[in-house]
């Protein structure tokens, strides 16, 4: 009996284990790369030739940038849903998924940071926030949730892989014995004592409840950066809910294509099973309807009562300059998902997989289209100004820079996998053990 | 024979040349320059231009033209200044201090502006002539009822001698544009130069003493061109603003801060590091035991 829990065991850490990029994982990285390089040279040049570069002026102050930030924050969001409140519930489907929740929600926090910075134009400035920036303003409650939010999701990324670090240490598989000393460093004091257990699931533990205000605070401050400015489109007292269920939509839509690849890749299927891919298409499909619901109040209120400020703006959104990207987002982003999942059938590996594409790109738009189209109706009329003024398309540095980002998102996730166990190793044998029992 | 075609085709292509660079300088499109006359407070003489030219079939300001104005003749003696216009053809200038001795041995005067021709216009010029005029104001309060006197004299020889038939404005000045002070604003002098106004907007905001100015104009007159007064009166309701500089507000500066809001972002604040900073020394415990237990096992 001990022999067969042993080799289970050391079958569930063989398969979990970090595994060498192949060929395909070389080809993935090197495309990143280069993406996230030409995303720095657009840096350089928007550091070099200054703001000018982009094709934000005085109106549209915030373009893509800004957009990306607010993805970005988003998708981070998806760390406290899988994490903290499936473990809170006592959900334990979701065990295989927390990792992947983490790192999604560490490299977006990171991102959203440094975007945040490119957007300043001048990064020596940012150290000004800290010098002269006043608690008054909701730009500070941001810098603040963002640091706090990072350095818990850090921690709770950390704290559950200390068991999965003690195994790693030691092993001459060729995925890992490169990383021993990094793993050493990181946990070579962990020795899987009952006290040290203990006092980890009570850390863990703590985290999540933390977790959980401070993603709902990040976000809602996020929102409150457009809600507490008096302009069409934002001036809402319903934001802070509309921006939270987006996000839990865009980083459970995340964490649904990041499985599918991780699935798909490192041959998990007996540990992301079709299980995994149902209920998850399950929660994907309430949080569409969610933040569809949201969206017909956000939208529909206004427009029901289409006072003259609002009637250009919404105009525009529904059948004018930005209506096809705007219906483009609203179906890919939440009806077409909802379509597929609420069959069965639609809550397949692949088909999910498609839906959360999909979620994400819609997402992506729909921040784009919650930023600009506001910017480019002010209250007061754009009068005597340069025709550029009136439109707003973003330069090839913005894009390089906003898709380098992304890229640089996906090539932290990447370089974790390639490091550390992307499902905990030590949890699932855990888990294992207790059902077996 | 040929080269004879070749020589003639020359001259045409040279003929043709010049005959479009000759219909080129014609179609220039023609500046007008028009020329106004101010006095203000009856001190402060100055002259204000506009250029604007007439392109498909529309008047439109020409921007960037530069135009000197003369007292009189055009003459460098007379030189009152040099203009530049404006992205909307307009510019203005006051009569400097040399020109004071020229200005007061005047009663009758002509201010002549005169562009220099460019690549785009031809040189044009533009003039007013006007009589030296003043505005007197005078604010009267009997038994509640309150009015305004404003008189125009023109100058006549040394004299200042009352003028009628001018159109006169008696208006209460504001932040963003003008208010009547009773039910008209337009008023034409009488045979004495005197125009009366009753001030019937008795609920007007004036600033924190009541102060309202009240303006007596000509607008653009022929003979006397755009001459104005101005004068303080009692008559608003004081405004009391409240004043929030240096106050603990939502818009002050960070160390005014609301003090509500420092305990309450402090507090939220310190709880949610407090529990970072408890974690963090949880791991510290971790690895301290776990330090230990290697150490008991060597």
């Amino acid at each position: 009996m001990e022999n067969s829990t042993s080799s289970t065991k050391e079958q569930i850490t063989k398969d979990l284990l970090p595994q060498k990029f192949g060929k395909r994982g070389m080809i993935w990285t090197g495309v990143l790369i280069v993406i996230a390089l030409i995303g720095a040279f657009a840096y350089y040049r928007q550091l070099r030739y200054g703001l000018v570069v982009t094709n934000m002026r005085d109106y549209v102050s915030w373009g893509i940038y800004i957009s990306n930030f607010v993805f970005f924050v988003a998708i981070s969001l998806v760390g406290s849903l899988i994490t903290a409140v499936f473990r809170l519930s006592d959900v334990h489907w979701s065990t295989p998924l927390t990792r992947i929740a983490e790192i999604i929600a560490v490299s977006a926090i990171v991102f959203a940071s440094l975007i945040i910075i490119v957007d300043m134009g001048r990064p020596e400035r940012f150290v000004n926030l800290f010098i002269y920036g006043r608690i008054q303003s909701p730009i500070m409650w941001d810098v603040i949730v963002i640091s706090t939010y990072f350095v818990i999701s850090l921690l709770l990324l950390y704290l559950p892989l200390l068991p999965d670090l003690k195994i790693l240490i030691g092993r001459k598989e060729e995925g890992v014995s490169g990383f021993q000393k990094f793993y050493r460093f990181l946990g070579s004091f962990w020795k899987g004592l009952a006290v040290q257990e203990k006092i980890n699931n009570r850390a863990v533990t703590i985290l999540c409840i933390t977790i959980i205000p401070v993603a709902f605070s990040i976000h809602t401050v996020t929102s409150w950066l457009f809600a507490t400015t008096y302009r069409p489109g934002w001036d809402s007292t319903n934001f802070g809910a509309y921006f939270i269920s987006g996000a839990f939509l865009v980083g459970a839509g995340g964490v649904v294509v990041a499985m599918y690849v991780f699935r798909k890749v490192y041959k998990l299927e007996k540990y992301i099973t079709e299980k995994h891919f149902d209920h998850m298409g399950k929660i994907v499909v309430m949080l569409a309807l969610l933040y569809l619901y949201f969206n017909v109040n956000e939208y529909l209120v206004p427009a029901f009562k289409m006072k003259k400020p609002e009637e250009a703006h919404l105009t525009q959104l529904f059948a004018g300059e930005f209506a096809p990207l705007f219906w483009f987002a609203i179906s890919v982003g939440m009806l077409i998902p909802i379509a597929i999942l609420l069959f069965k059938k639609g809550r397949k590996p692949l088909p999910m997989f498609i839906a959360g594409v999909m979620v994400v790109v819609g997402a992506w738009f729909k921040r784009y289209l919650i930023v600009t189209p506001t910017l480019l109706h002010p209250f007061l009329p754009m009068y005597n100004v340069p025709d550029n003024y009136h439109h707003y398309f973003p330069s090839w540095e913005e894009w390089a820079i906003a898709i380098g980002s992304l890229a640089g998102a996906l090539l932290v996730i990447t370089f974790f996998a390639r490091i550390f166990p992307i499902i905990p190793i030590h949890e699932t044998i855990t888990e294992q053990h207790e059902t077996a029992e | 024979m040929k080269l004879l075609n070749n020589y003639k085709l020359f001259v045409v292509f040279i003929a043709g040349i010049c005959c479009n660079a000759v219909i080129a300088q014609e179609a220039k499109p023609r500046l007008l320059v028009e020329v106004g006359y101010h006095l203000t407070n009856n001190q402060f003489p100055s002259v204000s231009v506009f250029t604007k030219a007439k392109i498909e079939k529309k008047f439109v300001a020409v921007p960037n033209i530069t135009v000197n104005v003369y007292l009189g003749q055009e003459a460098d003696s007379n030189l009152l200044g040099t203009i530049k216009t404006n992205k909307e053809g307009r510019g203005e200038i006051n009569f400097p201090v040399s020109a004071k001795s020229l200005w007061d041995t005047v009663s009758q005067f002509t201010l002549l502006a005169s562009t220099v021709a460019d690549k785009n216009y031809k040189s044009a010029s533009g003039e007013v002539s006007a009589t030296k005029a003043k505005i007197f104001i005078d604010t009267v309060n009997v038994d509640g009822t309150r009015s305004i006197t404003a008189a125009v004299k023109a100058k006549k020889g040394n004299d200042w001698v009352p003028v009628k038939d001018v159109e006169t404005k008696i208006i209460i000045k504001r932040s963003v544009g003008n208010l009547s002070v009773g039910d008209e604003e337009t008023f034409t002098t009488d045979s004495t130069g005197q125009v009366t106004a009753e001030f019937k907007k008795t609920t007007i905001p004036g600033d924190k003493d009541g102060n309202i100015v009240i303006v007596a104009k000509t607008e653009d007159n022929e003979l006397y061109g755009s001459i104005s007064i101005e004068q303080k009166a009692k008559w608003g309701v004081p405004f009391n603003g409240e004043n929030t500089f240096n106050r603990r507000t939502l818009f002050a500066t960070r160390d005014k801060a609301p003090l509500w809001l420092l305990l309450l972002a402090g507090s939220i604040f310190i709880s949610v590091w407090s529990v970072i900073v408890y974690l963090i020394m949880q791991i510290a415990r971790i690895r301290k035991l776990g330090i230990e237990s290697h150490a008991g096992v060597d």
